[in-house]
């Protein structure tokens, strides 16, 4: 039963049509872990047993049938709980919103239902998404599978922990200032922040709105593959929805990257933890011998992106949530109302030059991709740190570690995804993020998947601690 | 101008334990307000972009 609970949608969804494997025995398997393992890893906020197992059984009925399916037909899927889900609490991580139950779905619920999915529940976030550590104060922090003791990274922690630890086959995160990439990096598993604007916002709890990504979580690069295509679209609900056409990105796994040019910014070279520099060089070394072409290429600009990054992130949240600063202040965690109240003492000068900054950052990576097809760097410099007694201290700076290596794709709105590339001493995993222009998620995945077929090959992998 | 003093000119009654970690955020804010080098003229640059033209361009 273990096994089920860690093949992933592209392993599954065969499976599934050829009746082979049942969705109930799936969500079964998943639940009877989320029983066992959930109390200790808090990756959810909300599980829905009843719904799920209900939801498999139609599925499992409409196989029987020779229906049509959906390209997620029966495959669990954990939402995180910033999504607004119709009918089901949707917390956003918040004690304000313990009892709030939304009227609709975001928009991306939506095309999951309708791809067939089976919502296995809510995933725990750092409150309002408003940090990189997934400590919550109000339905406990979620834990990292790898080993308890340590974070699992935010603000999509629940859905990093989840994926990581057999509770979930996909799950859903949001990026604002590395919330997806972060998560992925330490809890071992992949994810994808697309470019800004491709997944509709509409419906999810906003953050930070100029730099909110919406994006897909999971065990391997072909199920973001599947799953981005799925999320993606124009959404006339949204005033941020890109109007592209969105191609099957399935199409760009499975081929060689001889030849494909990696640009190594120097900028992502500073200040990094020794171990996760020698995992990093041996990734490009690994890419170099897949025929790649790794180069160190400069890019002065990115040093404003801690800058950028803070300035926006403060006060378009500290905006967003002004009203409730001002009536229930008591409501919020520390941490957040930390930050949300920083950005609030921020004047005009500071967010135009912020967004003039972000200019200049998306003009110098973009000139950048006219030198080399993707970027390479660390996911975050450091490795994944344990809980510490003073916990508004550690989110607190978490963020100004994790901000220089996440800000600049949040800045500039390209798309980025995270992969694992081995573990430090303490036993945790590392990552690295790859990054390319605007609307060029296929090279990304090309290479991700190049990548995770080399590193699923070499001694640095390691199967998931309860897979073993 | 104290963080406190700050905040009640918005409205907003701060609490105390709050200040110093406020005053943190702050200063790494101020810090990293030094790589905005003159040489990059940010005042040129048009502060608002409602559709990023490189993406327009891919449309």
């Amino acid at each position: 039963m273990t096994e089920l609970a860690f093949l992933t949608a592209s392993e599954l969804v065969p499976l599934f049509k050829s009746k082979k494997v049942s969705p109930v025995e799936v969500i079964k398997a998943v639940f009877r872990r989320i029983e066992k393992l959930d109390p200790t890893y808090r990756s959810y906020i909300t599980t829905l047993p009843e719904d799920a197992l209900k939801q498999a059984q139609q599925a499992e009925a409409a196989i029987m049938r020779n229906e049509d399916l959906g390209p997620l037909h029966g495959i669990p899927v954990g939402i995180k709980d910033l999504y607004h889900t119709k009918g089901i609490r949707t917390t956003s991580g918040s004690a304000m919103l313990r009892n709030f139950i939304p009227k609709i779905n975001a928009t991306t619920v939506e095309k999951l239902h309708k791809a067939g999915m089976v919502m296995t529940g809510k995933l725990n976030t750092h409150e309002m998404a408003g940090g990189v550590s997934s400590i919550n104060p109000f339905y406990g922090s979620s834990r990292n599978p790898w080993n308890p003791n340590y974070l699992t990274g935010g603000s999509s922690g629940g859905s990093g922990a989840a994926l990581a630890a057999g509770l979930a086959t996909l799950a859903t995160g949001s990026d604002t200032f590395g919330s997806i990439r972060v998560p992925a990096s330490m809890c071992g598993v992949y994810g994808i922040k697309p470019t800004y604007g491709l997944i509709s916002p509409h419906g999810i709890t906003p953050l930070a709105a100029s730099l909110d990504h919406p994006g897909p979580m999971a065990r391997s690069v072909s199920d973001l593959a599947l799953m981005l295509g799925l999320m993606a679209g124009y959404d006339e609900k949204s005033p941020v929805s890109l109007k592209v056409k969105v191609p099957d990105y399935t199409k760009s796994l499975n081929k060689e990257i001889k030849g494909l040019r990696i640009g190594v910014p120097g900028y992502f070279l500073q200040g990094l933890d020794p171990e996760v520099k020698e995992l990093f060089m041996n990734a490009l070394n690994t890419f170099s011998t897949m025929g790649a072409i790794v180069t160190e290429v400069q890019l002065p600009e990115l040093s404003m992106s801690t800058f950028a990054g803070y300035v926006v992130l403060t006060v378009e949240s500290g905006n967003y949530h002004y009203d409730m600063l001002r009536t229930n202040p008591a409501g919020f965690g520390n941490d957040v109302r930390i930050l949300f109240e920083s950005g609030l003492l921020l004047d005009h000068t500071h967010y135009i030059r912020a967004q003039q900054a972000r200019r200049k950052i998306a003009d110098a990576l973009k000139k950048s991709f006219e030198e080399v097809d993707i970027l390479a760097a660390p996911a975050i410099p450091i490795t994944v740190p344990r809980f510490q007694e003073n916990w508004i201290l550690q989110s607190t700076e978490l963020t100004n570690r994790c901000m220089p290596f996440t800000a600049p794709a949040n800045s500039a709105g390209i798309p980025s995804l995270s992969a694992p590339i081995g573990f430090s001493s303490n036993g945790l995993p590392v990552g690295m993020q790859l990054m390319d222009n605007h609307l060029r998620e296929d090279l990304l995945f090309q290479a991700g998947d190049a990548w995770e077929k080399a590193y699923k090959a070499s001694p640095l992998h390691k199967p998931y601690p309860d897979e073993q | 101008m104290s963080v406190k003093y700050a905040l009640y000119c918005k409205g907003i009654t701060p609490f105390d334990a709050d200040l110093p970690y406020i005053e943190y955020v702050l200063k790494t804010i101020q810090h990293a307000q030094r790589a905005l080098a003159p040489e990059y003229e940010l005042y040129k640059e048009v502060p608002f972009v409602v559709v990023d033209k490189g993406v327009l361009k891919d449309d």
